[in-house]
């Protein structure tokens, strides 16, 4: 008898006639890796795997995260699936940190941070959260979302809807231990469009990946989106900033409610992280020419689909991505008699409108609070309101108030300790748009018209 | 019932700035939040704010969005005004001249103010927290004895214990429903933090 022995295989010849073959199996391995070009790899477990291999989670890989800005950023073609497993990345190392027992100084802070078992429940559910928060985006992500939804639904709605549909649900019943869908519903989709109460645990979890101030899914889509698209602006110092991250009360409100904060060895990252947002925004989310093309896509989408909505039944939701719209974008521009036909030129052949009015500082003086609303309505009247479009967004605060823990272990507000955190500008939007073939007279015009429509001297 | 228009807005949150400021409010944010939620309530007004159990009990998410637009507009801007508090929301002279022109409108709501603002002035945000998130517990489960109330402010917000629950909602019942009665009636009689009408 003499055995052999290879990678797979162990052969135990017993004699000339009889040969015995045993097949080793390889452990049953537990995590997997994706590649990914900003966090290298991310890791997941066989469990979670089912949610990335489902249906939903899928469909992912077709929705473009920053919709037509590859129109004028070519290289920012990256989709809301590789961002979905970045957030679940970067999601874990903050609730790794930030529920260390190292890093628990306060009382108030302990107090609320559960046992080990409910302890492992929860980041479980922070990662499943994390891959979830952007099921239900629509195709080309935000662009025209509040028009193409009925009134008051947003994404965050249909991915409430989806994480508590039968389909997911049977996933979230086969883990061990099994995970309620309405937890994964309150960490990935906040207070704001839950419609679930939250304790301050789950409020701090949802902090953790939706928060103003040190969302992984902020983190995330800014280094991200900086990458894909050639803009450097985008990065700062992510590690520095995890590893400062501590849940703090916040003392400088003479309140004992904790809330996500920072050492102050992080802040300088924290500054980088709010800059980086706002040249963001200012450079790719809110550049007048992807904003255009927002527009327009909005234009075709409202005449394409019936009844001018996208679907909110889950089925009809889930049939429906950045493929097919961009396929009907295109057979609509090859037919000369489609109704679309000019709709779908202008993203087609780059025939997008041209900006022709931004307010100025000094523009809001004779009292009027949204100047472009009043010129866009002029200007309506006066060329017509098929060659006139108006784009206005809030304007977003761009850095958020949080705790900060100083070497003497007082805690300040944020805009206390940062001149840079506090002098952070707001930015909006609130632009006039043109058809190309009016530009040079819609500008004279504008000279002509702005004063006295503004009620400026 | 219609939407009180956005330069209304503007002009009310001002006003109520400029109240709590002077019953000795440092008036930030959590103030503003938590006033203008018991605001909406008794005034019975559609400011077009919903709220829901986050930072310090009721927030409005479109508030706060609100807010960060008026300070884009010139309209108000932050002041560190004491040391270790958070920003005071002051307007600008350009805000003054949306209050002015909006004053009209807000005078209805001039009885409210002053009683919001002589309940709250004065308050740190721990006491702001409970009494505005007992008056949420109570709007939400208002046929619950105050004791179950207690138990769901203290479920809510684990930092404040069952006793200082109960005591807030008990004061949230003083003071709630005399008001929005007097209110409703256009008789506004605003009875004040000992229970005494003035």
């Amino acid at each position: 008898m003499f055995l052999v022995c290879s990678n797979q295989e162990l052969t135990i010849v017993l004699s000339t006639a009889t040969i015995l073959v045993i097949r080793i199996c390889a452990p049953m391995k537990h995590t997997h890796e994706f590649r990914d070009p900003i966090h290298n790899f991310v890791s997941v477990r066989t469990d979670e795997r089912k949610v990335i291999d489902s249906r939903p989670f899928q469909r992912l890989r077709h929705i473009h995260q920053l919709a037509l800005t590859y129109l004028l950023y070519p290289g920012a073609t990256h989709k809301r699936f590789e961002h979905s497993l970045g957030v679940m990345h970067l999601a874990t190392e903050i609730f790794d940190v930030v529920t260390n027992p190292d890093n628990l100084g306060d009382s108030s802070v302990r107090n609320i941070i559960p046992d080990s078992v409910a302890l492992s429940y929860w980041r479980t559910v922070v990662r499943l959260a994390a891959l979830c928060h952007d099921l239900g985006h629509l195709p080309f992500s935000h662009a025209a979302e509040d028009a193409l939804l009925p009134d008051g639904y947003k994404h965050d709605n249909l991915s409430r809807d989806i994480i508590l549909s039968p389909e997911m649900q049977e996933i979230w019943a086969a883990m061990k231990p099994r995970v309620a869908a309405e937890d994964i519903v309150k960490v990935a989709v906040g207070p704001k469009y839950s419609e679930l109460q939250f304790d301050i645990w789950e409020t701090i979890l949802a902090e953790i990946i939706v928060g103003d101030a040190f969302g992984a899914d902020r983190m995330d889509y800014l280094l991200r989106d900086s990458y894909h698209a050639g803009v450097t602006y985008g990065t700062f110092d992510r590690h520095r900033l995890i590893a400062t991250l501590r849940i703090l009360p916040k003392k400088y409100e003479d309140s004992d409610e904790p809330a996500l904060g920072l050492e102050e060895g992080g802040l300088e990252s924290s500054e980088g992280l709010m800059i980086a947002r706002h040249f963001m925004y200012k450079q790719v989310y809110f550049h007048h020419i992807r904003r255009a093309y927002d527009l327009h896509l909005k234009d075709f989408l409202v005449e394409w689909l019936p009844g001018g909505k996208f679907s909110t039944k889950l089925d009809d939701h889930l049939k429906m991505c950045d493929v097919e719209v961009q396929a009907a974008i295109r057979a609509a521009y090859e037919d000369n008699h489609s109704p679309y036909h000019g709709l779908a030129r202008r993203i087609q052949c780059r025939e997008h409108f041209r900006r022709f009015y931004e307010p100025a500082p000094s523009d809001t003086e004779g009292g009027k609070l949204k100047p472009g609303s009043i010129i866009a309505q002029a200007a309506e009247a006066k060329f017509g309101k098929e060659l006139i479009r108006y784009d206005y967004i809030l304007p977003k605060p761009t850095a958020p108030i949080f705790p900060v823990l100083s070497f003497d272990g007082r805690i300040d507000s944020s805009l206390q300790r940062s001149q840079v955190l506090a002098a952070m500008p707001l930015i909006g939007v609130d632009r006039v748009y043109c058809d190309k073939s009016i530009e040079a007279q819609a500008i004279k015009w504008r000279e002509e018209n702005k004063n006295s429509l503004l009620g400026l001297q | 019932m219609e939407r009180l228009s956005y330069s209304s807005r503007c002009a009310l949150v001002i006003e109520l700035a400029r109240k709590l400021r002077s019953r000795g409010s440092w008036a930030g944010e959590t103030h503003l939040q938590k006033a203008f939620y018991i605001l909406q309530d008794l005034s019975k007004s559609n400011f077009g704010y919903k709220f829901v159990i986050y930072k310090h009990g009721p927030y409005s998410f479109d508030l706060n969005n609100e807010l960060g637009a008026m300070r884009a507009a010139n309209i108000v801007e932050f002041e560190f005004t004491r040391e270790g508090y958070g920003p005071t929301i002051v307007p600008t002279p350009f805000g003054e001249r949306v209050r002015a022109a909006n004053m009209e409108n807000v005078e209805t709501f001039e009885p409210l103010l002053d009683f919001i603002s002589e309940w709250f002035g004065a308050s740190d945000v721990r006491h702001l927290e409970k009494i505005a998130t007992a008056y949420y517990v109570t709007k939400k489960n208002p046929r619950d004895p105050a004791i179950e109330r207690a138990k769901k402010l203290n479920a809510l917000k684990p930092h404040i214990d069952i006793r200082t629950a109960e005591d807030a909602v008990r004061i949230v019942d003083e003071k709630r429903k005399p008001i929005r009665h007097n209110f409703s009636r256009g008789r506004t009689r605003v009875v004040s933090d000992r229970g005494s009408a003035r």
